[in-house]
């Protein structure tokens, strides 16, 4: 976890953009997310988003919540059962905009000078772009993917019944 | 022993006498030619034959033991580009740092009113929307909050956040960032603000002020927040409107804010809080 950070810090500003880099930590979260269900992606947000926060100049906790809020929408039971490992990258790239929309709205309450509009398209969008390329990395993790109980539980509730013979 | 078989040995040995007599007789004379001629021509061949055979087997052991000495070599060669390597990289490295030393170097003798404290680059924000660096210099080293930061190619940011051992830097190009400026030529004045991703804006120039493209903008050490005179960057482009106040003028900034590896915080300057006053 504190290794993912450091290459979040030190590593990952070389390969940016214009300022611009993936998100390697919050790719982590949403696999994990993915992979184990949102309670132990849940998990995994909150550390990594510590450990970010520290180093963020963002106000303390945007980093955390941002997180988790992108982890819990990873750990949707939906995912799961509409198979969206395959399109991980897309999955990712839409988990990077929630994740800069939270902290794009915290960072206003904190009183952040923000142009909205502007930065969602230059900055954000690009943002989702690169975290999305750096999802296809991720892809023999996940497609591997180990079954999950509750997935487990919602696939047979929701298969049809077989019909009982008299 | 019998002595037909001693008689036959002295037989012999009488034969060789006369026969090396004969040839000494005969090289004396000059006459021994045919005789070498008659040798050589069976010798010779055989002497060939197995000469060639012997080197040939020597060549192979020779061979052998030359392709281990080769092996060795190569092994040593190897080894010998691969510490090279090692070295040029190294004195690559070293190179970089001594002309980056230099740069620094340079720029701190030409400000000498100025207390620089070199610090290293070891992380950048990690969020996209804000724009930070840590550095690993801190309280300890003497750094305050409130601090310019300055690379020998311009104004980087300033102190935001001091930890013992480290502290945040908030860069130019950050959004909350805003820095009094003036045009080094025309002396019109402004404020610098950064915006995402990495853009610098000069706003509040005077509409009647002289601004072009290429000019230097520099701090105005207006507001007491930074000292004056530090470079900022170049024009790039301006915005001008007959019917609004002010002019507007993007700027490019020198410092590559995204591949620093060596800042200089200058500590002798203590920013005025007039919130305190």
């Amino acid at each position: 976890m504190v290794i993912l950070v450091i290459l979040q810090v030190v590593l990952l500003p070389h390969f940016s953009l214009h300022g611009i880099k993936p998100n390697l930590v919050l790719l982590v979260v949403v696999v994990w997310s993915l992979m184990y269900g949102a309670r132990e992606g849940s998990i995994w947000a909150l550390m990594c988003g510590i450990l970010l926060d520290l180093l963020s100049g963002a106000p303390l906790g945007a980093a955390s919540l941002a997180l988790l809020v992108a982890g819990l929408l990873a750990g949707l039971r939906l995912w799961r059962t509409i198979h969206a490992q395959w399109f991980l990258p897309a999955l990712v790239a839409a988990a990077s905009v929630a994740h800069d929309l939270v902290l794009m709205l915290l960072l206003q309450i904190g009183g952040h000078p923000l142009i909205w509009w502007d930065d969602l398209l230059r900055v954000v969008l690009p943002g989702a772009l690169l975290s999305g390329g750096l999802a296809v990395l991720a892809y023999p993790l996940v497609r591997r993917m180990p079954s999950r109980p509750e997935a487990e539980e919602e696939a047979s509730s929701a298969a049809p019944r077989q019909p009982v013979l008299w | 022993m019998p002595t037909w078989k001693k008689d036959k040995s002295t037989i012999v040995l009488l034969l060789l006498s006369l026969g090396l007599a004969i040839m000494l007789l005969l090289q004396q004379t000059g006459h021994l030619g045919p005789v070498y001629d008659l040798v050589g021509s069976v010798v010779i061949p055989a002497q060939y034959a197995v000469s060639r055979a012997v080197n040939g087997v020597a060549q192979r052991f020779e061979g052998l033991t030359q392709m281990q000495q080769l092996e060795a070599q190569k092994r040593e060669l190897e080894e010998t580009v691969s510490q090279l390597m090692l070295k040029t990289v190294e004195l690559e490295e070293a190179k970089i740092e001594l002309e980056r030393l230099r740069e620094h170097l340079g720029f701190k003798e030409a400000n000498p009113e100025f207390d620089m404290l070199a610090a290293e680059v070891i992380g950048y924000e990690p969020t996209n929307l804000v724009r930070y660096l840590i550095i690993d210099r801190g309280e300890d080293d003497g750094v305050q909050e409130g601090m310019p930061v300055i690379s020998s190619r311009g104004l980087v940011g300033r102190i935001s956040e001091v930890n013992a051992r480290w502290s945040k830097v908030l860069l130019l190009v950050d959004a909350s960032s805003s820095v009094n400026a003036m045009i080094q030529r025309s002396r019109a004045t402004g404020v610098v603000q950064g915006h995402l991703p990495s853009d610098l804006t000069m706003r509040f120039i005077p509409q009647g002020d002289p601004v072009q493209e290429g000019d230097i903008v520099i701090t105005s050490g207006l507001g007491g927040n930074l000292p004056k005179n530090l470079v900022i960057g170049q024009i790039t482009s301006v915005r001008q409107n007959d019917v609004d106040m002010f002019q507007e003028a993007e700027i490019r900034s020198a410092v590559d804010f995204y591949r620093l590896e060596v800042v200089l915080v200058i500590r002798n300057f203590t920013p005025i809080d007039f919130a305190d006053q």
